[in-house]
């Protein structure tokens, strides 16, 4: 991680944590995540973006118990999924890159099976979150499109009622009006009862309206950690030939339209787009693994 | 909610559900076809085995189409029963253990679930027992009808069990079943994937399925006792499994088969008659009232082959990625 570039989020508390995160697949392969700090406060949505390889999915999986840390740990509201993944998984809702829905089963069999593995699961949400979307219930999902299942995983997850929803690229493979009603239900259902949220996404556009923080993962380390607001107002973009202070800039990299910038750290005066942000993060941590 | 624990098990695998449901009525129907064509050929047992009763005139006239129409049912179609009754446990095992764990990981499902679960094995359990509730029914099934078959074929053993079809009827198609169930389920839990788990799985129960005939004779091989034959009848038939015989002569020696008796009777005395009168008959190996000891071998073998399997299930689902 480079520790000039990474702003930590501050406030109250910590709904999600990893200290130290590190994990190596095999030994003597680069890290997924190497030594990986990151305090996720409780309530709003935070971007997890970051090219493929970054770490995104490992994160959450570490997150989830599905994946053990090489070294560090990580939390759910103070848990440690790795010494008690019942419990930590009883804090989190889960949509995956996969929808994971049983291909034969109907939406309603869908929140039945819920309720028989999830206890105090909240079956009547569910099902007025998909009548608000017109998702026919009593179809086997194989018969549905891809944005209604969606919707379908999104309900399983928000029927849980957990404080913290982990959503692993769930609209990645989504046409733009189903990324858009799927990122609608999410910001409805999350903004009223506080659930703190991590979105995986390569679709940085699609994030702009609706996260509270963006975090940058190049691969293996973060590289940004921040408000949308800090985000934006916080970077500026100028051309590569201007001249720039040693300290504010973050990287020179192309950009759209093919002319080459800079992002630079300007706290209160920027105006960068979100997708600036990010690219000049990446190019940050490109250069810094080119040097080292 | 067990009820729908259940119904929801059943609907995740219901064209496996569905497909044993028929291949087990398939061929238990037809078990029960076959036991009613053996006994409506109407055969007296004096007809089929003759030797086994003492004064007997045989009535050929009156038997011999009947003892030929019975073998010809025993043999033919009785016998092709019988010889499924090899696979049909092993096939319905593998069938619901295959996917039970497997797809769910290759299918993506697994993620869901065991998210929304947290305790993986209560997860397992929820799956895992409707579904051992349908194999057992089936076995159970299964092995009644292939137990009635097998009884059809031997009515000469007048209700005692006979070795004949050791391991294809009775308990022994049950514990075969969920042995292979078990086995399926370990791999499929293990690989994640579905074309190597079934490769790989329909190869060990194959490996299962010799396995049993291996146990049978070495079962036979350590339990094997001497049994006088009560008779000189080449025929004699009391539904064992032999793997040895040899005379004894009246001084407690042994002689072996290819003896001539008659030149070891004493002189002065008819060869014939010392030979009928003192010269017993032992056969090596075990016969009717050994075949529970048999069954609970077979029951303590593939049971705990199969809940071995179960319980490594259990550790490979609790430590595994779900994808």
């Amino acid at each position: 991680m480079n520790d000039a570039t990474v702003q930590q989020a501050s406030g109250s508390t910590i709904a999600l944590r990893a200290h130290g995160l590190t994990k190596r697949y095999r030994r003597g392969r680069p890290a997924a995540l190497d030594s990986i700090d990151l305090d996720i406060t409780v309530g709003g949505i935070t971007a997890l973006v970051g090219p493929n390889g970054a770490g995104k999915s490992t994160l959450i999986r570490c997150f989830l118990g599905f994946e053990r840390p090489t070294a560090g740990f990580v939390t759910v509201d103070g848990i440690d999924p790795a010494r008690d993944r019942p419990k930590a998984l009883s804090r989190i809702g889960y949509v995956g890159q996969e929808i994971g829905l049983y291909r034969q089963l109907s939406a309603d069999e869908h929140l039945e099976l819920a309720a028989t593995l999830r206890p105090h699961f909240d079956g009547p949400g569910a099902v007025e979150r998909l009548a608000a979307r017109d998702i026919p219930r009593g179809v086997p999902t194989a018969e549905l499109s891809g944005g209604q299942q969606a919707q379908i995983a999104l309900s399983l997850a928000l029927g849980t009622r957990a404080p913290a929803l982990l959503l692993d690229e769930p609209v990645a493979r989504l046409d733009p009006l189903a990324r858009r009603d799927f990122l609608t239900t999410l910001r409805d259902a999350v903004r009223a009862d506080g659930t703190t949220v991590i979105l995986a996404s390569h679709i940085i556009s699609d994030l702009e309206g609706i996260a509270d923080s963006l975090i940058v993962l190049a691969p293996a380390a973060v590289m940004f950690h921040g408000s949308i607001e800090m985000a934006r107002a916080g970077h500026a973009v100028v051309p590569s030939s201007d001249e720039t202070a040693p300290d504010e800039l973050i990287a020179t990299f192309t950009g759209i339209g093919g002319r080459r910038v800079s992002l630079v750290s300007r706290p209160g005066t920027g105006d960068a787009s979100l997708d600036d942000v990010v690219f000049g993060y990446l190019a940050a941590a490109n250069a810094t693994r080119a040097s080292a | 909610m067990i009820a729908s624990q259940f119904r929801l098990a059943v609907r995740i695998q219901r064209f496996e559900v569905w497909s044993c449901v028929l291949l087990i009525a398939v061929v238990g129907i037809t078990a029960l076809i076959v036991r009613a064509r053996l006994d409506g050929v109407g055969a007296p047992v004096e007809c089929l085995t003759p030797w086994i009763f003492e004064d007997l005139v045989y009535d050929a006239a009156r038997c011999d189409h009947l003892s030929a129409a019975f073998d010809r049912i025993k043999q033919d179609e009785a016998g092709l029963v019988m010889r499924a009754m090899l696979a049909v446990p092993l096939v319905v095992g593998l069938l619901l253990g295959v996917g039970l764990v497997g797809r769910e990981i290759e299918g993506g499902t697994a993620a869901t679930v065991w998210a929304l679960a947290g305790s993986r094995r209560r997860w397992l359990l929820g799956r895992l027992i409707p579904i051992l509730v349908i194999l057992v029914a089936l076995l159970v099934f299964a092995a009644i009808t292939s137990e009635l078959l097998a009884a059809g074929r031997v009515p000469w053993q007048f209700g005692r069990p006979a070795f004949d079809d050791a391991g294809l009827h009775g308990p022994g198609v049950i514990v075969r079943g969920l042995a292979a169930f078990g086995l399926a389920l370990t791999v499929g839990a293990w690989s994640g994937r579905m074309l190597p788990t079934i490769l790989v799985s329909a190869l060990l129960a194959l490996s299962l399925g010799i396995g049993g005939y291996l146990l049978l004779d070495k079962w036979v091989e350590g339990n094997a006792h001497e049994i006088a034959v009560p008779s000189w009848y080449n025929g004699w038939y009391d539904g064992g499994k032999f793997i040895g015989e040899f005379y004894r002569l009246p001084d407690g020696t042994e002689a072996g088969w290819d003896t001539d008796l008659g030149a070891l009777a004493p002189i002065g005395v008819d060869p014939e008659s010392w030979v009928a009168s003192e010269i017993n008959v032992i056969a090596v190996g075990v016969h009717s009232p050994d075949y529970p000891g048999w069954v609970a071998t077979e029951i303590a073998a593939f049971g705990a082959f199969g809940v071995a399997w179960l319980v490594a299930t259990f550790a490979i689902v609790e430590r595994r990625r779900p994808f």
